[in-house]
């Protein structure tokens, strides 16, 4: 492919080099009139690669002459064609002709012919590198064609390769669909097998429990039959004693009638004795006859009997086995109560085994612990009651004291040494301050000295009352500060609650789709509005006209026919609407409540307005219509009363039975002095007195004997 | 309605146009969204020719009336800018709870200055075809919008800065649907004002 791509420039290629190399000639023909040597470009050439023919474009190019170039920069062409190359040539030739006509024709000839020959060489080299050049396509040629051969056989390889691999997939994938199906089908019968293990597994189980019901079935057949055969063998030896007993009955009977035929025979032998003997005759062939009979009875008696005794043995042998049976599982039972037992007893004793065995290595320690302790002790005791022991530490105590003592006395030598020399020291100084001066000089120094302790005093007393001036103002801007710190987080609570508030107010606001600076505004007369209060309008219509309507059926029904509409519109004006009547019985309502709450205060209020009265005045004051009757509470008996009555104007006393015993007390209150208050409360004095048993505060008015 | 179209003669609008328009769209949203959604009897609409579609108008008296007592204010505040929103409420006459409502958002083109303005960038043409394209949305709303089987009417409630106010007009609550979805339509703008519309129903 590349190559077929390529041969189209190569074709082109090396028509242009034919060309190019043709007009050359042609032009070398028509300057030097020496026909040249144009074989080569008639023969047929096969194309060359386009890398040839460059090269060969840039050979020729190359090997023209350097004039040529030179010519073409001059005349201002710089292609890199062939044709360009050739007109520049063309001007050299010309340029060359017309300037070396006239002097040197010879030597003009002379490089022409030179300069032919080098063409010419020129020529024959671009021959055989063209040649070369053919002779290399052709290999390349033919190596194409066989890869791209060797490329279509390893093609075909390929393919079939392929095919047989996609082949084999098939079948394999085949293969595994079969496997698996064979995998579904195993495991189904794997399944199934499974189940069908259980079913059997099941139906042995229910064997077992058939097999164990039946024999514990047999088992009872047993016993019950061992208990049929000896009820048998009991009602068999019951029947062979009422056979006997019959018998032995019979026989008597037999032998009865026997000596009844004797004794009868000797007393009727001889009168009637025909009679008698035919008689006696049907008698003894009736004893035969019974005797025959008994006979029979017995032998079948008997027979049934030997049946009954042969079988016997055989009862009996069962029995025996029954019975050793029976004696073998009750041992069995009681061994196997034994035994568990024992497996009780002996796992008890297993587990003490255990536990003493657990414990043992714990002792084991012990012991070795007691063991090495009594071997300290053994030792220490050894020591102590050995001689050479007890030597021994003595010296080693007293080693050991001595040591202390050494070292106590280096310590104190050391001691004693910085005594000395302190005491050197001071002695120094003081031999110093001696020679130093006199008293002046150590006055002085005594003097700084003591200026330089009040210095220091002051110094230490200024810090600590700085110090504790500091921590007073510390403390003073501490509180401060935590006190502006409370407050400022109250606020900052505060503040934080607000924005909450606000931040849900904000969010209602949103959410309702009003912010805060909208206005929502609606026109007043809009429809919805009209339309609502319309409906609502007719719906207050209809219900008036409903009422009316109600109205004059129920008139119509009373039989009232005329004059409907006024009645209706009476009726309505009289306002007898069950609205009406509604609102009027709530305000009934309303005003009974009002009474009810009205009595029961005037009620109250007046029970206790006369019950203080009468604790005040003494007096139980009952009204009726105007007329007052009092009765006092000192007064001796309830029917004491005095009645008074509005006549007029003014209030006068009424009589009653009480007042006459009052006499001397109306004379002298009601009709001398006029005046009720005195003569009650000169009553109310009076009753007090009669009724205290000490004399009274006030000695009563009159004496008079009540 | 023609007025809009002295302004036609110009390729762009300037904002007494865009007023113009965005009131326009409004009257013809308001009576299609009456017609289509059943608030009053088909009978009671005629149909006319405007934006290229035929628009259905109503011939109650009381809705003639009613919107031209409003449209001059919504203009007079469209023009000074205080109308934010325009909300058509459908409510229930009897149960008088809102049902559907409609929302005209209308935000201002954002200026350097922050005033409005003046004079716009969009040719006549694309406005009326964006016009258009939210007039045949509305229209084919009614497919999935809830059927309203009772007896409804309108109400129009303007979201306002805090500053407007005329006479005739009172201070309402807001309304607020329950279980609302909402949806929102195309929006057209006239490069001095845009227009959002969407709606919100009840869902079930």
């Amino acid at each position: 492919m590349e190559n077929s791509s390529k041969n189209v420039p190569d074709d082109l290629d090396s028509t242009v080099l034919r060309h190019q190399v043709q007009r050359y000639f042609n032009e070398l023909n028509q300057e030097s009139g020496s026909p040249l040597n144009m074989e080569f470009l008639s023969m047929k050439r096969k194309p060359a690669s386009s890398a040839v023919s460059s090269a060969s474009l840039r050979t020729l190019d190359s090997f023209l002459p350097k004039k040529i170039r030179f010519d073409s920069s001059m005349t201002g062409e710089n292609s890199f064609t062939g044709e360009s190359s050739i007109f520049p040539k063309r001007n050299v030739a010309e340029s060359y002709s017309q300037s070396l006509n006239k002097s040197a024709k010879v030597d003009v000839a002379a490089q022409y012919e030179q300069k032919l020959s080098e063409k010419q060489a020129n020529i024959l080299e671009l021959q055989q590198k063209i040649i070369q050049t053919e002779m290399k396509l052709n290999n390349v040629v033919t190596a194409k064609d066989q890869l791209e051969h060797d490329m279509s056989n390893l093609k075909e390889k390929c393919k079939i390769k392929i095919k047989h691999y996609e082949d084999k997939i098939e079948d394999l994938n085949v293969e595994i669909k079969q496997l698996h199906l064979r995998n579904e089908h195993m495991s189904k019968e794997n399944l199934l097998k499974k189940e069908a293990v259980e079913h059997l597994k099941l139906a042995f189980a229910e064997e077992k429990l058939s097999c164990s019901q039946e024999l514990a079935e047999s088992e009872q057949k047993i016993i019950n039959l061992q208990l049929g055969y000896e009820e048998k063998i009991k009602e068999l030896e019951n029947n062979l004693e009422n056979a006997l007993l019959k018998a032995s009955k019979y026989q008597m009977e037999a032998e009865e009638a026997k000596h009844q035929l004797k004794l009868k025979e000797t007393v009727l032998s001889p009168s009637s004795s025909n009679h008698l003997q035919v008689v006696i005759e049907q008698q003894r062939q009736v004893i035969l006859e019974m005797e025959n009979a008994l006979f029979a009875q017995r032998t079948t008696f008997s027979q049934s009997q030997e049946a009954k005794l042969a079988r016997i043995p055989q009862l009996e042998k069962e029995l025996l086995q029954l019975q050793e049976t029976n004696q073998l599982y009750r041992e069995t039972a009681a061994n196997e109560l034994l035994l568990k037992e024992k497996i009780s007893a002996l796992q008890e004793s297993v587990q003490r085994y255990k536990e003493q065995c657990q414990a043992i290595p714990d002792l084991q320690g012990e012991m070795k612990k007691m063991a090495s302790h009594l071997r300290d002790w053994e030792s220490m005791a050894n020591r102590l009651f050995d001689a050479d022991s007890l030597s021994q530490v003595q010296t080693q105590t007293k080693s050991d004291l001595e040591d202390r003592v050494r070292k106590l006395e280096r310590k104190l030598g050391v001691v004693q040494k910085d005594r000395d020399h302190y005491r050197t020291i001071n002695e120094m100084y003081e031999g110093e301050m001696t020679r130093i001066g006199g008293p002046t000089a150590v006055s002085t120094e005594a003097k700084q000295i003591a200026n330089l302790e009040r210095l220091l005093e002051e110094y230490r007393g200024i810090v600590s009352t700085g110090s504790t001036s500091m921590t007073s103002a510390n403390n003073e801007t501490v509180v401060k500060l935590t006190q502006e710190k409370e407050q400022l987080t109250k606020e900052l609570a505060e503040l934080s609650q607000v924005i909450k508030t606000l931040k849900i107010q904000l969010e209602l606001a949103e959410s309702k789709g009003v912010a805060a600076d909208t206005r929502v505004l609606h026109f007043t007369n809009n429809p919805l509005d009209n339309v609502r209060r319309k409906t609502l309008e007719q719906i207050s219509k209809l219900e008036k006209e409903n009422e009316s309507l109600r109205e004059r059926v129920r008139l119509m029904e009373a039989g009232h026919s005329q004059n409907l509409t006024l009645m209706v519109g009476d009726h309505f004006e009289q306002g007898c609407t069950p609205e009406r009547l509604k609102e009027l019985e709530e305000k009934l309502k309303s005003s009974e409540m009002m009474n009810q709450r009205v009595e029961e205060v005037f009620r109250k209020y007046c029970s206790e307005f006369r019950r203080g009265v009468f604790e005040l005045f003494g007096y139980q004051v009952d009204s009726d219509d105007g007329k007052f009757t009092l009765r006092s509470v000192f007064s001796e008996s309830n029917t004491d009363s005095l009645s008074f009555k509005y006549v007029g104007d003014g209030l006068m006393v009424m009589d009653t039975p009480y007042l006459h015993t009052l006499d001397d007390l109306v004379q002298l209150h009601i009709n001398n002095q006029k005046s009720i208050p005195v003569f009650l409360s000169a009553l109310t004095i009076e009753l007090y007195s009669r009724q205290s048993i000490n004399s009274s505060a006030y000695p009563s008015v009159m004496d008079t004997p009540s | 309605m023609a007025t809009g179209s002295a302004q036609e003669t110009q390729n762009f609008v300037t904002l007494k146009g865009s007023v113009e328009l965005i009131v326009d769209f409004f009257n013809y949203s308001l009576n299609s969204i009456l017609y289509q959604r059943g608030v009053f009897p088909e009978e009671s609409f005629i149909p006319t020719q405007h934006y290229g579609l035929t628009m259905y108008m109503s011939k109650n008296p009381d809705i003639k009336k009613y919107t031209d007592e409003i449209l001059p204010h919504l203009k007079q505040w469209l023009t000074e800018g205080k109308i934010k929103k325009l909300v058509l409420a459908l409510c229930d006459v009897n149960s008088k709870e809102p049902l559907e409502c409609w929302e005209f958002r209308i935000i201002p083109e954002e200026t350097p200055t922050g005033e409005i303005k003046q004079q716009g960038t969009k040719p006549l043409k694309d406005i009326q075809q964006e016009i258009r394209n939210v007039l045949r949305q509305i229209t084919a709303c009614v497919t999935f919008l809830p059927l309203l089987d009772c007896v409804c009417s309108f109400d129009l409630q303007v979201h306002t800065t805090n500053d407007a106010g005329a006479e005739g007009w009172g201070d309402v609550q807001p309304i607020s649907i329950q279980n609302a979805q909402e949806v929102q339509l195309r929006s057209f703008s006239t490069s001095i004002q845009n227009v959002h519309t969407f709606v919100s129903y009840k869902s079930v």
